[in-house]
């Protein structure tokens, strides 16, 4: 073999993917000629300091969920999703609240206990509805409204759109990233979802002005491989929602309460 | 409650298979199309929409590597992806790019083991995207020839030239960068 042979299949060579035949030759040809030898040496340090130093990166958690959840949705019998979605919501909050209202009544007539039920059932209805709007802020490119880590930007472009100002630290020094804000709805209202990262794991925050809001002490709820802490303070009500470890979600809430 | 949450039943054991099989390689995807789209959350976008073309077309996969087939889908859309955002790639979603990068490469830095990691990413990076694929198919995603020439679509002789090309470009660089 003469160099201008060797030459392009050097390569192969490193690899382990010549031929028998060629792989002899070429390393008979090595073994004579210093000058292919040297640009091998120079290929293979090349080649394995390339592959010592690139590893494979590692999906996200977030997009594994959100790969999950997308495929959920195309496999599911409808197509158009949009207008699919907004209708089946309804019909969901629908046929849940229709046996919840006869409990109701019962409760009612039987006495006491009304008002606990009637709580019990609205905020199971805010669980839904708060993980159907997180995961679809996760499926489709609508995260956020106002896409900044700044909160003197994302405070104030909720002013005007929604009748209070939502509590907007930052948090970053704490390990949660401020990604910006969103205007979205939730018990039949508009809320702010004001959006935090936690290394690869989106944290939606969703706040809102009531009277009685609880509880003092955050609830957590775990659904289908998300957490839910539910909390109140000051007549706002707060449902943070993530992937996140149920620690982290609670280290978040501490972070927040103390910094806003 | 996953239906509830997420949407109507699921198409069953079906999905279930596609994901046992797919989802494993769901690494693999990433890496390809961080390194094509040079940007994270592009990326997870093309996963994402590959994941789902995937699924679309699970029906006619036969066989085969499941693995060089999900590649080859993240390719395809990747490259389909890339030609439809470079229009609006200086327009205001850079906005969204930029905390989010920021936040990105806060992470990134911390993971960033060596020196050397960095210096190749970014000379890797340089590269056309013809040969920084083809690099990422070998020396990260670890195919062999022969899979790298399914996922390209070329004969095996047209990997070997690419590839010592491309490996040559990314001497050049290195070599640059050492100064
Ligand atoms: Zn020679």
């Amino acid at each position: 073999m003469r160099c201008d042979d060797v030459l392009p299949l050097l390569d192969g060579y490193i690899d382990g993917e010549l031929s028998m035949p060629e792989s002899e030759s070429v390393a008979s040809h090595l073994a004579v000629c210093s000058s292919c030898s040297t640009e091998y040496a120079a290929r293979l340090e090349s080649v394995s300091v390339t592959r010592g130093a690139l590893q494979r990166d590692v999906a996200p958690d977030m997009l594994r969920s959100r790969v999950r959840a997308s495929l959920r949705e195309a496999a599911a019998p409808r197509a158009a999703p949009v207008v699919v979605e907004s209708s089946r919501r309804r019909s969901l909050v629908a046929n849940r609240w229709f046996p919840i209202s006869i409990a109701a009544l019962f409760c009612l007539v039987v006495g006491g206990g009304w008002l606990a039920a009637h709580r019990q059932s609205s905020e199971g209805a805010i669980v839904e509805e708060a993980l159907e709007s997180h995961v679809r802020s996760l499926i489709g490119e609508h995260l956020v409204d106002v896409p900044s880590s700044d909160q003197h930007t994302v405070k104030p472009w909720f002013a005007g759109k929604i009748d209070f100002s939502p509590q907007v630290p930052k948090l970053d020094s704490l390990g949660f990233v401020l990604v910006g804000g969103r205007l979205d709805y939730l018990h039949g209202r508009p809320v702010a979802a004001i959006v935090y990262q936690r290394r690869r794991h989106v944290i939606n925050l969703y706040s809102w002005p009531e009277t009685d809001a609880g509880p003092a002490t955050p609830e957590q709820i775990d659904r289908n491989g998300y957490h839910l802490l539910h909390w109140g303070r000051d007549n706002t009500e707060y449902w943070a929602v993530s992937d996140v470890a149920p620690a982290d979600l609670r280290a978040f809430e501490v972070a927040f309460e103390q910094a806003r | 409650m996953a239906a509830t949450v997420i949407g109507a039943e699921a198409a069953g054991g079906r999905l279930e298979e596609f994901e046992a099989m797919v989802l494993p390689f769901l690494d693999d995807a990433y890496t390809l199309a961080r390194h094509l789209t040079r940007h994270e959350f592009d990326a997870q976008d093309v996963v994402q929409e590959a994941s789902l073309r995937a699924w679309r077309h699970f029906d006619g996969f036969r066989g085969g590597n499941p693995r060089v087939w999900l590649l080859t889908i993240v390719r395809h859309t990747a490259y389909t992806w890339l030609s439809r955002a470079s229009h609006r790639a200086t327009e205001a979603l850079d906005d969204v790019g930029d905390d989010v990068i920021a936040a990105a490469a806060q992470a990134d830095d911390a993971l960033a083991v060596s020196e050397q990691r960095a210096v190749v990413s970014r000379a890797l990076a340089q590269l056309p995207r013809e040969s920084r694929e083809i690099v990422v198919l070998r020396d990260i995603e670890d195919l062999s020839y022969q899979e790298i020439a399914r996922v390209l679509g070329v004969p095996i002789g047209t990997v070997m030239s690419r590839l010592a090309r491309a490996r040559q470009r990314l001497r050049t660089i290195l070599s640059g960068s050492e100064r």
